[in-house]
Parts: structure tokens; C-alpha cells; sequence
């Protein structure tokens, strides 16, 4: 089943009532949401606003997302229009990016987005959350980290790393389910999170 | 050689391994689907999920507004009416070959039904029945002849041929009208 599957059955669970399945939705794009958004509004605190009025817009629509668009692609759209709203009743100007750039979050210049979008604290936060990440990474046995690298970084398949590394898929899927726990063990702290109950 | 398609089949007690796959779409149809289920009520296998999307997007530079946002949007969505929408089933469509098979059965039988019939003449099957019909006429009391088929063969008698030989294919006129008839 594809990432585009689940996440459907995630939203399907949602048009039946199961709001914590709209919030798992959440949990797993509200980043990515709010870095795209950050291309757009430089204030962090209004890029969060958008980015929560952007979801319950989300939620609100349901209804009408038929599936046929990766629900990404579609909480994209939203949050790039709920953007322009925003930025149109505050009377802004939009940083001069391309929409081809806004089109491909992966091309755009991230200087753009580190100028001046953060906070001290958040900016100190994410020095964090990249140091812990680094040495995280770092302290993994090289076939853990083999295994996340191709993953997260080169986008590989599991087939295609187990092709790689010369090795079952079992194995794969086995080594970067290590590798994310040894990274979320030295995240948590730092976030304040337990790897317990978030209910 | 290790076989990359083995499938190893992990325990299932260990779920936070089965959402690490889930997250990256690896899992098949029926895996997925029990792993699901188990959300949102296995705080566990929630947190994992909240927790491995972390790590994705810190390995991608991204890990701002995680914990404050999530819980101010939580309460904005306390707020907001619960949708009710389920969605509509899903029209199966036919795969292309499916159409190309359909296609291909539907020549193969048009085909064989084509060989095999024999040979048809409409006017004069009709013919043949109107005659049938006609020399069955007779009045109440009469006995039907033992083989129905007999006035019309009869009648029928010049057209008659009967092979005679082979390979030759010679044919020979025959009669099929007894010396009493």
C-alpha cells in the first residue's frame, strides 16, 4: 500500500468522524506545510497561524476531496491559497519567488527561507534539532545508517536497498526502523517529547 | 545470492517497526490495513508515527513548531464540528488488458462459432419448413407417415447426391423414392 493509500484511508477514517485520523494527517505534513508556507511569509508566528487555519480549512473540505489527487498535492493548494488570502488582506507583498520555485518546494533557494522567517528560539531549537540529528546519524552502525541515508535522502525503495545492500527486505525494513528510533531517542529530549502516549 | 524478495515476516508485537514501514507506503495491502486498525487507539504505535515523521523531516532540516503547534491545532480542532462524509466507493475499472482479453476471447469465439456452423441457407431452410408444413396435411384420422421427414425428402429427391467413392469425390444421382411410393 502506498504512502497516497494510506493516507486516503487516514482521510476516509476522518469523513467517518475519527477526528485523531485528520490528526495523524496532521502530525505527518505540518512540517513540510509550514516550509513551504515559509517560502511565503517570513514571520514564523503567522506562518504557524496559516499553517493551523490551512488544516481546519482541511478538515472543513473533506467532504470534497475526492481522492483522485495525493492528499499532499491537495492540503498544498490550500495552504498556498490560504496564503496568498492572508497576505492579500494584510497588504504584503509576497517574497519574489517564482511559482515554479513555490511549485517545487525541493528547488527553492533555502537561503530565501533562513533569512530572517525565525525566531531566536526557534532558530536555536532547530540548531539543536540538526546537531542531535547529526550526531544521531553519526553514531549509527554503518549499515543503520546506509539503510536511512538511501532512504530518507536518496528516496530509494526498500527493494532498491535491499538490491544495494545486498540483502533482504526484512533486513531493510528492519535496519531503518532502528536507525529512526535511535534518532527519535536523542530528538526527544530535546522536544520534550516521551515516545509514550500523545492521547 | 540472498534473494532481496525474501519477505520476513517480523513479529507482530513489534509494532513500532510495522509503522516505520507503513510511513514509507513498504507495507502490502493486508499489512497495512492491520497496522491501521491499530490506530488511533495504540498510543504507542500514534507516538511512533508522530515520532518517525520528526525524524524524517529533521533529516530534512525541517523540525520547527512540533510541539506547540500540534497541540494548538488539536484544540482548534476540539472546536470544529465533526465531518460526517464518508466516501463513496470507488468504480473499479477494468484494467486495459482486461479490455484486450475481452477483445481477443470475443474474435476467438465469433471465430470457432463461424467454422463449425454448417453451412446456412435461410430461403431455403424456409422453404423446406413450409413444405414439411404443407405435406402434413392430412385429414383427421389419417395415419401420420412413420417418418416425417419423408414428403420432404421426397420432394426433395432430384437435389439428393450421394458420395459414392473417394477421393474422387464422384457423386451419383440416388432416389430415395421407393418402387411403391
Amino acid at each position: 500500500m502506498s504512502e497516497q493509500d494510506i493516507d486516503r484511508q487516514l482521510v476516509e477514517r476522518a469523513r467517518n468522524g475519527d477526528k485523531r485520523a485528520f490528526d495523524l494527517l496532521v502530525q505527518k505534513y505540518h512540517r513540510r506545510l509550514m516550509r513551504l508556507l515559509s517560502r511565503m511569509v517570513r514571520n514564523q508566528e503567522e506562518v504557524e497561524d496559516i499553517a493551523q487555519e490551512t488544516f481546519i480549512k482541511a478538515y472543513r473540505a473533506l467532504p470534497q476531496f475526492r481522492g483522485d489527487a495525493a492528499f499532499y498535492t491537495w492540503l498544498y493548494r490550500i495552504g498556498v491559497n490560504t496564503a496568498r488570502n492572508y497576505l492579500s488582506s494584510r497588504k504584503r507583498q509576497m517574497p519574489t519567488i517564482s511559482d515554479q520555485a513555490m511549485n517545487d518546494d525541493d528547488d527553492v533557494d533555502e537561503r530565501i527561507v533562513a533569512q530572517d522567517i525565525n525566531t531566536p528560539e526557534s532558530m536555536l531549537l532547530s540548531k539543536q534539532v540538526a546537531m542531535a540529528v547529526n550526531e544521531a546519524v553519526e553514531a549509527l552502525p554503518e549499515e543503520l545508517r546506509t539503510a536511512i541515508t538511501l532512504r530518507e535522502m536518496e528516496g530509494l525503495s526498500y527493494e532498491e536497498i535491499a538490491e544495494m545492500m545486498v540483502c533482504p527486505i526484512g533486513t531493510v525494513r528492519s535496519r531503518i526502523f532502528r536507525a529512526r528510533e535511535a534518532i527519535a531517542a536523542k530528538l526527544r529530549p530535546i522536544l520534550g517529547t516521551t515516545g509514550d502516549t500523545r492521547w | 545470492m540472498v534473494s532481496t524478495k525474501q519477505t520476513q515476516t517480523m513479529p507482530f508485537q513489534d509494532a513500532e517497526a510495522w509503522v516505520s514501514a507503513l510511513l514509507d507506503g513498504e507495507l502490502d495491502d493486508a499489512e497495512a490495513k492491520r497496522v491501521l486498525s491499530r490506530f488511533p487507539d495504540d498510543a504507542a504505535a500514534v507516538a511512533r508515527w508522530a515520532d518517525y515523521s520528526l525524524v524524517s523531516d529533521a533529516l530534512h532540516g525541517d523540525a520547527a513548531g512540533t510541539g506547540a503547534f500540534m497541540a494548538r491545532f488539536r484544540a482548534a480542532l476540539e472546536d470544529e464540528p465533526t465531518v460526517l462524509a464518508p466516501m463513496p466507493a470507488r468504480k473499479l475499472q477494468p484494467a486495459p488488458y482486461l479490455w484486450t482479453a475481452a477483445a481477443a476471447a470475443m474474435v476467438a469465439i465469433t471465430w470457432t462459432v463461424w467454422t463449425a456452423a454448417p453451412p446456412d441457407n435461410g430461403s431455403e431452410r424456409m422453404a423446406a419448413a413450409q413444405m414439411v408444413a404443407a405435406n402434413d396435411i392430412r385429414p383427421v384420422g389419417a395415419q401420420a407417415p412413420a417418418n416425417p421427414l419423408e414428403p420432404y425428402l421426397a420432394a426433395h429427391q432430384d437435389y439428393a447426391y450421394a458420395v459414392v467413392s473417394m477421393p474422387e469425390m464422384v457423386v451419383e444421382k440416388v432416389s430415395l423414392a421407393g418402387p411403391n411410393r
